[in-house]
């Protein structure tokens, strides 16, 4: 009788708490579903659908506004072209999302907005700021479209916050913020600054008063740090998307020539992205270094672009085996725990043959002693790096990820490469999967013998 | 004590009699205690009816261990059974809800209520209404003037 009564009990309360009422279908109309549901639903929708639950009936007039996540994008905002990009688009925009802010009573905990047609500074979003400022926020990601000479100045309110998660920013202007942040940070665990530039001593101590910091992001390409210092002891994601010169002074001082390994160990870094040109000496000598001092690496992404390096400072093909091994007396270098390698752009985005030295570079990432790249193809678009025709560095890695393969000039070129690949690095590594994005093709190998 | 899986009895609104797994059981917050508990009577679950039971209880088997795999495959496989499971009617739909909601099964509850919102998506109001079972109550005035106060809602 006893544990009839508990059940009796334990269901009654969960009864009473989710607003089941089966026979009341005909008072309470939202009984249809349970309030967590309703709520749980209106999550799963973008948030013009949202609103426009209000106009249901009476009932729902105003179950909208307690929903803790408010997301503005292109799945609630057409994306227009160009031409219309006129005020009235952007007259809609506030129109769309102050009322949503201002009419909102919940607890807002989560704020995206996020629009490609947002290519001005809108004289609205101070207002949204301060205003978001009064709630428990934890998420925040404004992304601006807007020309790197227009940034939104960030309103300061922002730092009367305390529960930051997490905080990413597109085309705004921190310039005005203090020197210190204080405990503003301290329970952030993502930081992205896209295309918002900080002096170099405000960026480290914005990522200094993060100790809880795991993603850090910073892409803008004209920044110049010169001997940056990131102290962030539970960082295990660091993407800097620029030109790689800017990367090889974030963690180093261009002045002198790049040590073999960095003083400081990220010991819980497990993935990078970098965007290099591998014909840049100063930028390879930067990516061993960092692929030396970061032992605990499993994935890294790699985006090949345009050589842009000065012309005193490119690697020249023909002395490269004797340049790198005779001058600058780089190690062998081992990533021993690489499992996933992405590799986009590598191809020459011109449609040209693709630059040889792109090769050596790319070979380079993959040679426990960089050497000059054999390439003997001929014909024009045709070439097949030999990338992966020594295991050292990648005899690990089990994904292989590329994409932009329709800058290879037919399918044809780009089945070679993967025949060159698959036939000599993955039948005799651990490779097991080889995708790309545009063949929409999986080449999956599951033993030891090459699938061809 | 026996050395075989321990099962649990359940027994629906109308009655029926079911008996699931302790693993399965366990994942149904709402009667966890009673499992951990070692209940051995028949536990009454008033609020759901047997076909509805029966087909939670099908969910959960399949899911148990394999939410959680990453093999893709195994991954892919559920995916497809899932789609098959939910292609019920929208009364079922609901009650699959009401019983993942009352149960406390969130893996189950967050799939039932995804679904509705995927049927919800891109359709009209009057759709919308008659999904909630919603008649519309407002004047026109008072419609009006709700549709002005969103950009989103005006020219609909």
């Amino acid at each position: 009788m006893a544990a009839g009564y508990d059940i009796g009990g334990c269901l009654q309360e969960r009864q009473g708490s989710s607003r089941v009422s089966k026979s009341g279908a005909e008072t309470d109309p939202l009984s249809a579903l349970p309030r967590e549901a309703i709520e749980l639903i209106l999550c799963y929708l973008p948030l013009d659908e949202v609103v426009r639950t209000s106009v249901l009936s009476k009932q729902w007039r105003h179950v909208w506004k307690t929903i803790p996540d408010i997301i503005f994008d292109h799945m609630c905002f057409p994306i227009v072209g160009k031409e219309h990009n006129t005020w009235d688009n952007k007259l809609n925009l506030s129109e769309a999302v102050h009322p949503v802010l201002e009419n909102h009573t919940g607890i807002i905990q989560k704020v995206v907005i996020s629009h490609p047609n947002l290519t001005f500074v809108h004289p609205g979003i101070d207002q949204w700021v301060i205003r978001l400022s009064r709630c428990p926020l934890k998420e925040f990601s404004l992304i601006l479209w807007s020309s790197p000479d227009c940034r939104y100045k960030m309103h300061p309110s922002l730092l009367e916050l305390r529960g930051w998660k997490s905080l990413e920013l597109c085309s705004c202007s921190l310039d005005h913020f203090p020197l210190n942040f204080g405990d503003v940070f301290k329970c952030l665990r993502t930081l992205r600054l896209l295309s918002t530039p900080m002096q170099q001593e405000r960026f480290e101590n914005l990522v200094k008063s993060c100790p809880l910091l795991e993603i850090l992001s910073y892409s803008h390409r004209e920044s110049y740090f010169p001997t940056l210092k990131i102290e962030a002891p539970r960082l295990f994601q660091f993407i800097f998307d620029g030109v790689f010169d800017s990367l090889c002074v974030v963690v180093l001082d261009t002045g002198t020539s790049c040590p073999d390994i960095l003083p400081f160990a990220f010991p819980n870094l497990t993935s990078l992205g970098v965007e290099t040109d591998p014909t840049w000496r100063r930028e390879l000598e930067s990516l061993f270094c960092m692929l030396m001092s970061f032992s605990h690496l499993t994935s890294l992404f790699l985006w090949f672009r345009e050589s842009t390096a000065p012309e005193d400072d490119v690697e020249n093909p023909n002395s490269f085996q004797e340049d790198r091994r005779g001058c600058l007396h780089l190690p062998e270098i081992r990533v021993p725990n690489v499992s996933l390698v992405q590799l986009v752009d590598f191809i020459s985005s011109k449609g040209q043959c693709p630059a040889e030295e792109t090769y050596a570079g790319c070979s380079l990432l993959c040679r426990s002693r960089p050497r000059r790249n054999g390439c003997t193809e001929s014909r024009v678009g045709e070439r097949i790096p030999n990338a992966f025709t020594d295991t050292s560095m990648v005899r690990r890695c089990q994904y292989i990820h590329v994409t932009s393969w329709n800058r290879l000039r037919s399918r044809k070129s780009s089945q070679a490469w993967m025949h060159s690949t698959l036939s000599t690095e993955a039948s005799r590594s651990e490779v097991t999967e080889i995708t790309t994005r545009e063949l929409r093709n999986t080449f999956s190998k599951t033993s030891q013998k090459s699938i061809w | 004590m026996s050395s075989k899986k321990k099962v649990i009895t359940l027994r629906s609104s109308d009655g029926e009699i079911f008996e699931v797994e302790e693993a399965v059981a366990l994942e149904w917050l709402t009667i966890k205690p009673l499992v951990e508990s070692g209940c051995t009577d028949a536990i009454p679950l008033p609020q759901v009816t047997g076909n509805i039971l029966a087909k939670v209880i099908e969910y959960c088997k399949k899911h148990i261990g394999a939410s959680e795999s990453e093999d893709r495959k195994i991954l892919y496989e559920l995916e497809s059974w899932d789609a098959d499971f939910i292609k019920v009617d929208q009364g079922t739909l609901f009650d699959l809800i009401r019983a993942a909601d009352y149960l406390t099964i969130k893996t189950l509850f967050e799939f039932t209520c995804q679904t509705v919102a995927d049927t919800i998506k891109h359709k009209t109001i009057e759709e919308v209404r008659h999904i909630f079972r919603e008649s519309n109550d407002f004047t026109p005035e008072e419609e009006k003037e709700i549709r002005g106060k969103s950009w989103w809602l005006q020219g609909l």
